[in-house]
């Protein structure tokens, strides 16, 4: 009884001091944890004595500015961020979250009034309807409509129709996000990256990479079967796709001859009218096709199982997999091409990543490529900010869209990590790896300055930081497309259009997803055609009424020329 | 005992001995089941990206390394992260325990309207006002972005509190009454004669409740907003759900680290697995005593 | 249970509320002891459950909760003609039925069958790895499981080395309620046992002696003895398990469905969460499934507290 006592008074004893020094501790580290300094390596001190001192020091009040990324624990502690930070004189709090769940960390901060100062969400057809709500309620602040203190932003609103988009009640309400190349209309490089290198060995590499659709299905069973790659029995496979594409780009885009595309958009006009794609036989068409694939083996097995989209690469770059569905843009392409360096030192650095262009499995003539809506994500300024801290956004915006600003976000500081020519052409300081490809001093340390215009826009083409070879390859398959392939239209008038039972009841674009993928998996050959007939027709008084409100709306576009005009005409 | 019996008892031996044979390698053979996909991770995660896609079936590494690993410690967040665990688990247990403890000795006693509360306690359990009050109400309370925002919403589990309340039901009266006898207050009789009697039992929900705060992300996920403040749980979620196409940091680049995405998420697992594993096996008895005193007075 | 009803007549009180206030005085720091818990209970839990009346409102975010417009049925108007929703309380039923089917009965054989091992040093170690799994959560399970099943995975890898053909675990439909049930089984049956493992150890040793003298083998002891030494609280727990019912596991296959096999395993909790999260959110639809599946289990619960009163005297409340 005694020793229990004596047990029990050290426990509540330990458990008392704990108590006290847990507190004590935290109390401490509290602070430095919050405002903590960057343990400045010798390099960073260099940076900060080195730089030129920011010429406008204008700003005496120091603003803070709240700010949801990803990786939020790499944008600190870094020379870009102590750059940046001091230029503007503000201090940027990152709120870190996982890619996966931006949409429900947008809906639980909006729906509780406590947006991040800047928020960054997207916004397509999944959230765009309940971004519209928030602003009609109040939550977001508008953009200027006076932009003369901002040039570059003015000019970049000039250049695309992302203002026009995310304006209601005529204030613009969001900063977009731009991306791709606007003189070719914000074409979507959306391709398939291949095992050139495969094909070669095998003998079945076409010129310029450019393939029938049997073709290239020939090639991936060939993959499959001899093992190019020497990885075993059964353990290479054939094509994946991100999560996003899945399993659409496996046959079902590219029967498509519409003027629209539909990835989104799963309503297509045709003949005047709004119709449900997934109801078309073209539709069906693709599905029997993507049928055929997973049954043949050459669709990965696993592909429905990456919710996340993020296995799909995985195989790839551990040499498993022949070819994935990948925006083929030049920063992918860098990226990409590194893996694959990093994992094969031996191999081609290009040809283990290459884009090859696929006709459509109904015509060898015809190559399908579609156009994504060009703001995927935007930002929008919290009503709660102040007029301060508005100004600092927007100087801020203004300045990363400038020369210099791009400079500072692709290369870094000036006299650290390039200088500048007498010419304007820049000279990179950075180290290179052994493949002389240049090594980032701040992988991932980016994600804000990227914001105004995405890396993957033609900006990239003047990176000198990325190796030559992946900005010729880029852009070759860019300008190919452009020329060769049909291109699926965005119809921004009904994507974006608002109407209550759009509102409510979505496009149902995860639905069909899902549906397509299921029976794609546990359907056969022959049952799957009334398998989708009997799933879409159960659909249809849903969808009926969403049908019915966008074919009552004010304008339906007869092309996509009609489109446009209708949209410049409208401001 | 007749010569009869002695062969009827041989027989018995023989018989349970082959019983017991195949008893035995039946239970290895379920504890390998269960054991096996823990040794493929920790395989997995100390494999070189080249032998693991190589080998048809791998059973035994060929080669070991510590890439995966390396990159995992890459992350200053991780370190960070095993911080903020300690605190909200040290925290966290401390106020659990005390919360459940009080109210398991006072719900073991009769007092007038004890129904009336012991519904009211149940009653949350299935009804919740759902995720966006949840979220003011942390906000109101001014705990967002506080390490406190996940420990104070974490109070009581109903269910152990309901376990704790049958076990001191269980010890003799006696003691009790004679000590109320004597004058002693509820926290004399507490404290001096119920929790002393119970501390196998303490020390039981003490490691659950501490498992349950090693745990924890949920509320760090909504709550925390400063990098530097995720707990470790959450941290390497985010490790084993981020992409392969993440960027290493520049000086593995250039040591030439060949990054194994399986064996990254691998590794994460297995490090947040690692205090419970080496804790486990010493603490065993403590975990099992609990749920056996309250499965058997339940 | 005795102790406390002795009380109870102690202090029963009587007609006046003089005695009821007497009654209170003298328990005064039992109240007091019991302050921090219901404090919690009733910021953490009560506060919050305003919320509950989103079930009949349509959310709007300037207005707030409290200001939100009054929608009457709507929702679960909208709830009820839902198709998925009823897809998901068939799965519900189903897959928590597979659950009582398959993973009930196994902790109860382990059990037996690891109480007659003698091998001391033996059984304690099986008993260690057969619990340590509960201990995990699902994102780490998940995150194994899914490497182990994948195509590519080991098992896979194995079959194949034994010139099977791989399957596929994840995506199957006909495969995948079973695949929750085994992993289900694999995480929490050790677990589970150790409650009738107690049982059967705290029964009286002579029986068993007087029961091998009397030439039962081993088989007789397990079948008169052990199983009725335990066979109260399996039922008890049977009840118990029946009466939580409406839930499936949602962490578990949170973590590990995916679009093939949403059909037979999308359960009520992960509507909801699809609802509240994947869609275009509609916290009023969440806040009708929450008080609906609410209102269930409560009648649930109280239905098995009474048959478990009247089974074995005590509730489980």
């Amino acid at each position: 009884m005694k020793k229990k006592q004596i047990v029990l008074r050290t426990l509540i004893l330990v458990m008392a001091t704990v108590f006290v020094l847990v507190g004590c501790t935290t109390s401490a580290t509290e602070p430095s944890a919050s405002d903590r300094q960057p343990e400045t390596p010798p390099q960073e001190s260099k940076v900060s004595t080195e730089a030129t001192a920011p010429a406008e020091a204008a700003y005496e009040e120091k603003v803070t500015i709240s700010h949801n990324i990803t990786d939020a624990e790499k944008q600190v502690d870094n020379a870009l961020y102590t750059y940046f930070s001091e230029k503007f004189n503000v201090e940027m709090q990152y709120i870190p979250m996982q890619f996966g769940e931006r949409h429900e960390k947008a809906r639980i901060w909006a729906s509780s009034g406590d947006l991040p100062d800047l928020l960054w969400m997207d916004l397509n057809e999944n959230i765009f309807s309940e971004w519209c709500g928030w602003v009609d309620s109040g939550l977001f602040a508008p953009v200027p409509s006076d932009l003369k203190a901002w040039p570059e932003i003015a000019n970049l609103f000039d250049s695309m129709i992302g203002d026009e988009l995310f304006t209601r009640n005529g204030d613009c309400y969001a900063l977009a996000c731009m991306r791709d190349m606007s003189s070719q209309d914000f074409t979507v490089c959306m391709n398939i990256v291949y095992r050139a290198d495969w094909a070669e060995k095998l003998g079945m590499r076409k010129p310029d990479d450019v393939y029938t659709w049997n073709e290239f299905m020939d090639l991936i069973k060939a993959c499959i079967e001899q093992d190019p790659g020497e990885n075993g029995a059964g353990k290479t496979f054939g094509i994946s796709a991100p999560q996003w594409y899945f399993p659409d780009m496996l046959g079902i885009y590219q029967t498509n001859t519409y003027e629209w595309g539909f990835e989104e958009p799963f309503f297509i006009v045709i003949d005047g009218q709004y119709v449900w794609y997934p109801t078309t036989d073209e539709y069906m068409t693709g599905l029997k096709i993507a049928k055929q694939l997973y049954d043949d083996g050459i669709i990965w097995p696993d592909n429905v199982v990456d919710t996340n989209s993020t296995m799909y690469q995985d195989l790839y770059y551990a040499g498993q997999m022949t070819a994935m569905c990948q925006h083929a843009t030049i920063a992918n392409l860098r990226s990409g091409r590194d893996r694959m360096a990093e994992g094969f030192p031996d191999l081609n650095r290009e040809d283990m990543y290459q884009i090859a262009k696929v006709s459509s499995p109904l015509d060898d003539k015809f190559f399908w490529q579609k156009q994504s809506p060009c703001y995927w994500s935007a930002n929008s300024i919290s009503a709660k900010t102040s007029d301060a801290q508005r100004e600092r956004i927007l100087d801020m915006w203004n300045w990363l869209l400038t020369d210099e600003g791009m400079r500072f976000r692709m290369y870094g500081l000036e006299g650290t990590d390039y200088t500048l020519n007498a010419d304007g052409s820049v000279e990179l300081l950075w180290e290179k790896n052994a493949n002389g490809v240049y090594i980032d001093p701040y992988p991932g340390a980016r994600g804000f300055y990227g914001r105004p215009v995405l890396n993957d826009a033609e900006y990239a083409l003047l990176n000198v930081s990325i190796p030559e070879a992946d900005r010729i390859d880029g852009n070759k398959s860019w300008v190919w497309d452009w020329e060769n392939a049909h291109i699926g239209k965005v119809d921004y008038n009904m994507l974006y259009a608002s109407t209550p039972n759009k509102d409510t009841l979505g496009m149902f674009v995860s639905e069909v997803k899902a549906k397509a993928i299921e029976l794609l998996i546990n359907s056969t050959q022959d049952s799957i055609e009334a398998d989708w007939k009997a799933w879409t027709e159960s659909m249809m008084p849903k969808v009926q009424l969403v049908l019915d409100d966008l074919n009552n709306l004010d304008f339906i576009p007869s092309s996509y020329e009609d489109l446009i005009a209708h949209m410049s005409g409208e401001d | 005992m007749t010569t009869l019996a002695k062969r009827n008892m041989r027989n018995q031996i023989v018989r349970n001995n082959w019983f017991d044979i195949i008893n035995i390698l039946f239970m290895s053979i379920f504890a390998l089941l269960i054991l096996y996909p823990f040794y493929n991770s920790i395989l997995v995660s100390f494999t070189p990206q080249a032998d693991y896609v190589k080998t048809p079936f791998m059973l035994f590494p060929k080669n070991l390394t510590l890439t995966s690993y390396q990159i995992v410690f890459e992350s200053k967040v991780i370190f960070t992260g095993l911080g903020v665990t300690i605190i909200i688990t040290l925290f966290g247990v401390v106020y659990n325990m005390i919360l459940t403890v009080l109210m398991a000795y006072c719900f073991n006693n009769e007092f007038p309207g004890k129904k009336f509360f012991l519904y009211a306690v149940i009653f949350t359990m299935y009804f919740n006002g759902g995720l966006i009050p949840y979220y003011l109400l942390i906000k109101d309370m001014g705990l967002m972005d506080t390490l406190m925002s996940m420990v104070l919403p974490t109070g009581i589990s109903i269910m152990y509190m309901t376990v704790m309340r049958k076990y001191f039901a269980s010890l003799p009266v006696e003691l009790e009454e004679s000590a109320r006898i004597d004058g002693a207050s509820d926290l004399v009789i507490l404290f001096r004669i119920i929790l002393p009697l119970s501390m196998p039992m303490v020390v039981t929900f003490t490691l659950y409740y501490g498992i349950e705060r090693w745990n924890e992300w949920w509320n760090g996920m909504l709550f925390i907003k400063t990098a530097y403040k995720q707990p470790l749980q959450l941290v390497l979620r985010g490790i084993i759900q981020s992409t392969g196409a993440q960027v290493m940091s520049s000086h593995l680049q250039e040591a030439g680290i060949v990054p194994f995405t399986d064996g990254v998420k691998m590794a994460s697992i297995v490090i947040t697995m690692f205090p419970v594993m080496c804790l486990y096996p010493f603490m065993q008895k403590y975990f099992v005593q609990g749920l056996a005193i309250g499965g058997v007075k339940g | 249970m005795n102790k406390s009803e002795l009380s109870t007549h102690s202090v029963k009180p009587s007609r006046q509320s003089k005695t009821l206030f007497a009654a209170i005085w003298r328990k005064r720091y039992i109240y007091l002891l019991l302050l921090p818990g219901l404090a919690y209970f009733a910021i953490f839990k009560y506060i919050p459950i305003y919320g509950v009346q989103l079930a009949f409102k349509k959310y709007a975010v300037n207005l707030g909760i409290t200001g939100s417009p009054w929608i009457g049925f709507s929702n679960f108007n909208l709830l009820f003609i839902d198709g998925d929703f009823w897809i998901a309380v068939r799965n519900t039923l189903i897959i928590a039925y597979m659950q009582i089917l398959i993973c009930f009965p196994i902790p109860i054989v382990l059990a037996v069958l690891l109480n007659e091992i003698r091998q001391r040093k033996f059984k304690r170690t099986v008993q260690t790895i057969y619990t340590f799994p509960h201990f995990l959560s699902w994102v780490i399970v998940s995150g194994m499981v899914l490497n182990m099943l994948s195509t590519n995975g080991a098992i896979n890898n194995l079959l194949a080395v034994l010139n099977f053909d791989r399957v596929q675990f994840l995506t199957d439909k006909r495969i995948f309620r079973w695949l929750l049930v085994f992993l289900q089984a694999w995480k929490e049956s050790g677990w589970n046992c150790i409650m009738y493992l107690a049982a059967i150890t705290s029964i009286d040793p002579t029986l068993y002696e007087a029961a091998t003298i009397d030439g039962a083998n081993r088989w007789h002891r397990m079948r008169y003895i052990t199983w009725p030494g335990i066979s109260m609280i399996v039922v008890v727990t049977l009840i118990m398990r029946m009466g939580s019912i409406m839930d499936a596991g949602f962490e578990q296959i949170i973590n590990i469905y995916n679009p093939a096999v949403y059909e037979v395993s999308d359960i009520i909790d992960t509507y909801v969460f699809r609802i509240t999260f994947q869609r275009p959110a509609n916290f009023g639809l969440s806040a009708a499934v929450g008080l609906f599946k609410g209102i269930t289990n409560c009648v649930l619960l109280l239905t098995t507290n009474w048959i478990c009163v009247r089974l074995s005297g005590t509730g489980i409340l």
